[in-house]
């Protein structure tokens, strides 16, 4: 399979003949000194620091693992989080099963029953503050009601155009 | 004490152009041989910087520059981001050596800085980049293997061969900083597979995957030059 490359390696080896000019260590060298007499005293401060902690951290060599880890504790986190914020508030409807009689506008207190407001039986809209559009017994019955804080909900548009 | 550092480190001296194709490869210049390093050499010169002997770095320095020069030079393909590019890879070497605790070889070592910075610099050049265009250098007139390739019964004249090589430098430009980086160290500075995974911190297996990924572009593009 490699002498498939044979040519093509040929001329790959032909590039190391792209050598920088004779003299050329020489120089380099005298530009390291002065460079390094440059920058010795400019590299104080914050720019010192940076350099230290930025040869620190070229130094040091993280393995890959440990990046899928990391990830993998981040995701669980996330849907730890998610779970625990975004977990409905599920707030408790007023149901029973047995049927409930119907409150007696004689018998209306301040208060409302709970009893009176149970979604299986008929609901006596005396005893509530809020109107409520009464279409008939039948009606009511397949009527969904909904309860929002012991109060139904009301069939009226709160506006009208 | 330069000059002698220089002349303690350099190896045999360049060879002249010649304007014969046909003269004998009577001294054949391998710019890479004279770099091989002395592992015993290198340890005492780590460990008198070590002690504060500024000169000992220098020789470091005169010893490695050229090799590494051609490191950086065909991973980022402009002379004036290599030089800088060299500057910055010794300057980290010389304020990190303290650290340096001879785990490995200073060769490996200064190897695997100047890969790591390379690759961070071409990240962050992107393709905001001019290669520098160069005739190949002196000496390869002598190289055996240029000698043959030009012999050939398909014969590619200087000129071809020339263009050839600038779509080589170009299809190299295309590969991965990455792909790029083995195709130096392996096909161009002969590294073998060991000390190339040392270098770049991954298996031998990779390397020889990313080596035949990246010759199978560079031949694939070649080969669509060629078709022209």
């Amino acid at each position: 399979m490699e002498d498939d490359f044979k040519e093509l390696q040929t001329l790959l080896r032909l590039k190391r003949y792209e050598q920088p000019p004779p003299g050329y260590a020489e120089r380099f060298l005298k530009e390291f000194h002065r460079r390094k007499r440059w920058d010795v005293p400019q590299k104080r401060g914050f720019a010192a620091i940076s350099e230290k902690i930025s040869d620190w951290m070229g130094a040091i060599t993280i393995p890959k693992y440990a990046y899928a880890g990391t990830f993998g504790i981040f995701a669980v986190a996330a849907v730890a989080i998610n779970s625990f914020i975004g977990a409905p508030v599920t707030r408790p409807l007023v149901a029973s099963s047995a049927p409930v009689a119907a409150v007696s506008s004689a018998q209306t207190t301040s208060a409302v029953e709970p009893s009176a407001l149970a979604l299986n039986g008929p609901l006596d809209m005396s005893a509530l503050d809020t109107p409520f559009v009464n279409q008939g017994s039948a009606a009511s019955d397949i009527r969904p009601r909904y309860i929002l804080e012991s109060r139904p909900a009301s069939y009226e548009a709160p506006f009208s155009f | 004490m330069t000059a002698a550092l220089s002349a303690l480190f350099s190896g045999k001296p360049s060879v002249r152009r010649t304007t014969s194709k046909s003269a004998a490869a009577s001294a054949k210049v391998d710019p890479m041989e004279e770099a091989v390093p002395a592992q015993i050499e290198d340890s005492e010169l780590v460990t008198r910087t070590q002690a504060g002997d500024a000169e000992a770095f220098d020789a470091l320095i005169l010893k490695y520059s050229q090799r590494l020069y051609g490191l950086v030079y065909h991973m980022t393909s402009n002379h004036e981001d290599t030089n800088d590019l060299l500057q910055d890879i010794f300057a980290k070497a010389y304020r990190s050596i303290g650290g340096f605790q001879g785990k490995s070889s200073f060769y490996t070592w200064i190897h695997s800085i100047s890969v790591n910075m390379t690759i961070n610099f071409l990240k962050k050049r992107g393709r905001r980049f001019h290669m520098s265009l160069d005739d190949i250098d002196g000496g390869v007139q002598n190289d055996k293997e240029f000698i043959e390739l030009t012999a050939t019964s398909d014969p590619v004249r200087d000129n071809d061969l020339l263009e050839l090589q600038q779509r080589l430098n170009e299809a190299m430009q295309k590969l991965s900083h990455e792909h790029r980086a083995v195709v130096t160290m392996f096909d161009i500075q002969g590294m073998p597979h060991a000390e190339i995974s040392k270098i770049l911190g991954v298996s031998e297996g990779t390397v020889r995957s990313r080596l035949f990924y990246a010759h199978r572009q560079l031949q694939n593009y070649l080969e669509e030059f060629r078709k022209r």
